[in-house]
């Protein structure tokens, strides 16, 4: 017999064979619960593209993802205050910058730091909290990292922020007179901002007497600082770093000699000094910001007594604060009305 | 056996495109085809429910992939139930049980009468004197309704080799039902 007889008569033996059946509703469970099973399996399985990367791709993905976190973490901790979750990740994230930075940009990278540290500690105690003796170590030693700076010049802004704090932080002193960290701090401020300034010659430019004419600098820069010679760029913050300005501190003075304006020294001018001026500075020798105890002994160029209006000297007064003075402009330099060039000067 | 209308080819083209009537239309033709091959394979006939649902469920899944490219929509199928029979095996494997057909189907009756014969009862405990792999083909030939060529699609194979698994399982089948039914087939 040929296997295709062999094989008809078996089927045909297999097709009368009453094979088990499904009832209607047994069909319609089954076909239900293929719907609900397929389903769940979408549900939960990984898409298509990520099963055909294979492992190497689906671990190149897991480190993508894991780095896109990190930064993403990272950047949110920019902001962070020392009571935050996050504030261990922003002062790690500064040592890798302190880390990578070159050795040209460290002193602008140091003051950028020691401003963070400011802003910390004003946060702090405007908000009643201690401050880490870490803090101020912290902030004395990113001072005395961005005083060696001599002969680099800051960018204006950082400069015009380094004041702006220094007289937050007398304004604090005021309050705390008693904080021996709130005080090395402002002495480190101040002699930062001293070294800093440069000698008088070299960082500020000589106003040239009020004449009619032209001003000579162009609009948008300060007469009474050159041109900034660290390149656009240099030494500033890296891009996932964003300023946070420190809000203003309310007012709230002891009686006495507190009165006196911030930035010229405290507690050294009667109370009835009218503010930005210093009641027992004498000649107008001081140089701008700075109080008798740290006077540089001639008049800086410029701000000479043939200029000796009676308005602030630049860099004194606080009502012209920092942070809404613009780049390139002084902080205490003029009111806004002061045409460019003159530096504040009548 | 499983109808091969020529409509098919429109049907599966239509429920590639996730038509849910085309889908529905090729669960029934081949839901009985499917189920009995799982109930033979396990000898349950709840257990076969739900293979049968696995299989229906990975054919909803796979679908929209689904290319015909020479291999026909039921020996896609079958090679779905294939595997699922495989996992299921595995898993039964891991779980050291004795498998449930050898407590379903009794040895074949000696002699079974015209109406034994004629029970899926009795074709099961035949296939029980097949080899693992004459059992496979005979239930995709007969019960699945797949050429020599499916098979082969289905279990890896070429066609030839397959026809002479099927030539060599019929004959085993022939030569039982001889021996214990005394009259062949013919009887049945």
């Amino acid at each position: 017999m040929s296997q295709e007889l062999w094989e008809e008569e078996v089927a045909e033996w297999i097709r009368t064979v009453r094979h088990p059946t499904l009832t209607p509703r047994a069909r319609k469970r089954i076909w239900r619960e293929a719907w609900r099973r397929a389903r769940l399996s979408r549900a939960f399985s990984l898409p298509v593209f990520v099963l055909r990367l294979r492992p190497v791709g689906i671990a190149l993905l897991c480190v993508f993802a894991l780095l896109l976190g990190s930064f993403g973490t990272v950047l949110a901790a920019q902001d962070s205050m020392p009571t935050d979750l996050l504030y261990p990740v922003k002062r790690a994230s500064e040592e890798v910058w302190w880390a990578v930075v070159p050795a040209a940009d460290r002193p602008t990278v140091a003051l950028e730091l020691a401003l963070r540290r400011m802003e910390e500690v004003e946060y702090l105690l405007n908000e009643g909290e201690t401050v880490p003796e870490e803090l101020w170590d912290d902030l004395a030693g990113r001072l005395a990292d961005a005083e060696s700076m001599e002969d680099v010049q800051v960018p204006e802004h950082v400069r015009a922020r380094l004041e702006h704090h220094l007289q937050i932080l007398e304004q604090l002193m005021a309050r705390h007179p008693d904080n021996p960290g709130l005080r090395r701090a402002m002495e480190a401020s101040r002699q930062a901002l001293e070294v800093l300034s440069g000698p008088p010659d070299v960082g500020h430019t000589p106003t040239p007497p009020v004449s009619p004419g032209p001003p000579q600098t162009p609009p948008g820069q300060s007469g009474e600082h050159g041109p900034p010679s660290v390149p656009p760029g240099r030494g500033e913050p890296p891009p996932w770093y964003r300023h946070r300005p420190t809000p203003p501190i309310e007012r709230n003075e002891p009686p006495g000699p507190p009165s006196t304006p911030p930035g010229q020294g405290v507690g050294q001018g009667p109370p009835a000094t009218p503010p930005g001026r210093s009641g027992d500075q004498g000649p107008p020798a001081t140089p701008p910001g700075q109080g008798e105890e740290h006077g540089a002994p001639s008049t800086p160029p410029g701000q000479g007594e043939e200029h000796g209006a009676p308005t602030t000297p630049p860099g004194q007064g606080e009502e012209h604060g920092a942070p809404t003075t613009p780049p390139g402009q002084s902080g205490g330099q003029g009111p806004p009305s002061t045409p460019p060039g003159q530096g504040g000067k009548k | 056996m499983c109808p091969r209308p020529e409509d098919e080819a429109d049907l599966v083209r239509r429920a590639v495109n996730g038509d849910k009537k085309a889908l529905e239309a090729l669960y029934s033709r081949y839901v009985d085809s499917v189920y009995r091959f799982m109930y033979y394979r396990t000898g349950d006939q709840a257990v076969a429910e739900d293979l049968t649902a696995d299989v229906f469920a990975a054919m909803l899944k796979a679908i929209p992939r689904y290319q015909e490219r020479g291999i026909p929509f039921g020996a896609w199928l079958f090679r779905i139930a294939r595997a699922q029979w495989v996992d299921y095996q595995r898993r039964e494997e891991r779980r050291k049980t004795v498998p449930l057909y050898e407590d379903a189907f009794s040895e074949p009756a000696i002699r079974p009468s015209p109406e034994e014969i004629l029970s899926h009862v009795y074709f099961a405990s035949l296939l029980r004197h097949l080899t693992e792999e004459q059992q496979e083909v005979v239930l995709l030939r007969f019960v699945g309704g797949l050429s020599h060529k499916e098979i082969a699609e289905v279990i890896g194979s070429n066609p030839d080799a397959v026809k002479a698994k099927v030539y060599r399982a019929v004959q085993r089948l022939r030569e039982i039902l001889r021996n214990e039914g005394g009259n062949g087939l013919g009887n049945a």
